[in-house]
C-alpha cells in the first residue's frame, strides 16, 4: 500500500539534478500549494522564491511526478492517483488493465484525456518553477528542466 | 519574489524561522533551514480582508498594533496596509466614538476577522492577543500544560470548586477555569482576591503579570473569539 495522501502534509522534495543548489520543492498536499524555497547565502535564512496553488486533480498527478523524479512515471501511476487519488497496488493494476483495454479497442485517448486536460493545466503553473511536465510516448511523463525542454523543441 | 514579505518575529518564532507572506495569494508560511535544507513548517491561507487586518499587526510588531491601525487596514480598499493619513483620521473617529456603541459596531467585524485569522495562526507557532483600550498584539500561544497550575492546585487544597471560588470573589466559574488553564490572566483587582482567598501571595499563585506586556499594565485577553460577541 502506498497511499498519496502523505502522513506529513508538507512534503519536501530536493529534485538533484533539476533544481539548482540548495533549492528544495515543498508540496503542501493540505493546502494544494507548491513552493520553491531557497536558503539567503549570507544569513542563512530561508527563502520562500515562488509559490503556486494547485487544484486536487492537479495534486494528484504533480505528487506521483515528484516522488518518481528522477526516472518517469507510469500512465498507470498517473491514472491510478488521478482516479482515485489513493495509490495502492490494486489501484495501479486496475488502471493498468483499464489502459491495456482501451489500447485494444483503440479507446486510448478517450481514456487519458481528462489527465491530459489537467496534466496541461498543471505543466503550466509548474513551468513558473522552471520545470516542465515532458510526456514519454506510450510510456509515461517525466519532470525535466524548462529550459532543456526548450532546447530540445529547439 | 519582490511581493513576499517577511516577518522574523523575534520572541515569537524560534531563531532563524520567518513567516513569509504573500498578500497576492493570501498564503502564509512558517519557514526555517535545517541541515537538510530550508523547510515549511506549517502554512495557511488567509482572505483578503484577513490579511488586510493581519498585516498591519505583523508590521507593528513587536509593539502592540493600535486600534486606528488595524481599522483603517481593514477598512482601506486600495492598498493592504492604511496610509498615515487614513489611519490617523480613523484614530480621530475612534477618539470621538469612544465609550459608545458607535465604537464597538465599528471593531466588530475586525474583532470578528481576527478571531478567524488567530485560529490559522495558531497551528504556526502564533497567537493575537487583545490589549485592552490599546489594539492587539501578536504573540505566542498560551502554553496548554497538561500539569496543574499553582492556582488549580491552591484552590483543591482549599477544597473549593471553582463556583465556590467564584463566588467568594464575585465573579464567573468561567473566569476562574479559564484563569486556571492559563487562558486569560486576572486583572490586578481579582489577583489580590485570590491571595488573599488562599492566603498566597502572586507569585506562588503564579499569577505575575503576563511578562510581554508587564509594561504595558494592559490585560491581556487570548480570545479574542469570546471578547469579540461584546
Amino acid at each position: 500500500m502506498r497511499p498519496i495522501i502523505p502522513e506529513a502534509d508538507i512534503l519536501h522534495f530536493s529534485l538533484e539534478g533539476l533544481l539548482p543548489k540548495d533549492h528544495w520543492l515543498a508540496l503542501n498536499c493540505e493546502l494544494g500549494t507548491l513552493a520553491l524555497l531557497s536558503i539567503k547565502n549570507d544569513t542563512a535564512h530561508p527563502l520562500l522564491l515562488i509559490e503556486r496553488q494547485f487544484t486536487p486533480a492537479e495534486l494528484f498527478l504533480i505528487l506521483p511526478l515528484l516522488r518518481s523524479f528522477p526516472t518517469y512515471c507510469p500512465y498507470e501511476v498517473i491514472l491510478a492517483s488521478f482516479a482515485s487519488g489513493n495509490l495502492t497496488d490494486k489501484n495501479i493494476e486496475r488502471a493498468r488493465t483499464q489502459l491495456h483495454e482501451a489500447l485494444e479497442v483503440g479507446l486510448w485517448d478517450q481514456q487519458m484525456r481528462p489527465v491530459r486536460n489537467v496534466m496541461a493545466r498543471a505543466r503550466v503553473k509548474i513551468r513558473a518553477f522552471g520545470l516542465e511536465i515532458n510526456p514519454i510516448l506510450e510510456v509515461g511523463y517525466v519532470l525535466m528542466p524548462a529550459s532543456s525542454l526548450r532546447r530540445l523543441q529547439g | 519574489m519582490s511581493d513576499i514579505l517577511y516577518f522574523p518575529l523575534q520572541d515569537i518564532l524560534s531563531r532563524g524561522h520567518l513567516l513569509a507572506v504573500q498578500p497576492t495569494t493570501g498564503i502564509v508560511s512558517h519557514l526555517y533551514s535545517c541541515e537538510e535544507g530550508p523547510r515549511i513548517q506549517g502554512a495557511c491561507i488567509a482572505t483578503e480582508s484577513e490579511l488586510r487586518a493581519l498585516l498591519p499587526l505583523l508590521q507593528s510588531y513587536p509593539h502592540c498594533c493600535p486600534y486606528e491601525r488595524v481599522l483603517a487596514s481593514y477598512n482601506t480598499s486600495s492598498d493592504m496596509v492604511a496610509d498615515d493619513e487614513l489611519v490617523a483620521r480613523v484614530g480621530a473617529w475612534l477618539s470621538e466614538a469612544e465609550n459608545t456603541e458607535a465604537w464597538d459596531t465599528q471593531l466588530r467585524p475586525v474583532r470578528n476577522i481576527l478571531s478567524r485569522i488567530r485560529l490559522k495562526l495558531l497551528p504556526l507557532g502564533l497567537d493575537i492577543a487583545s490589549v485592552l483600550g490599546s489594539g492587539y498584539l501578536l504573540c505566542t500561544p498560551p502554553a496548554r500544560s497538561p500539569a496543574k497550575s499553582r492556582l488549580q492546585a491552591a484552590r483543591e487544597l482549599c477544597g473549593l470548586s471553582q463556583q465556590e471560588v467564584a463566588d467568594q470573589i464575585e465573579t464567573t466559574a468561567l473566569n476562574v477555569s479559564r484563569w486556571e488553564r492559563g487562558i486569560t490572566r486576572p486583572g490586578p483587582y481579582f489577583r489580590a482576591k485570590l491571595c488573599q482567598l488562599f492566603g498566597k501571595s502572586p507569585d506562588e499563585l503564579d499569577l505575575g503579570p503576563a511578562p510581554a506586556l508587564a509594561g504595558d499594565g494592559a490585560t491581556v485577553i487570548h480570545e479574542l473569539g469570546e471578547h469579540g460577541g461584546n
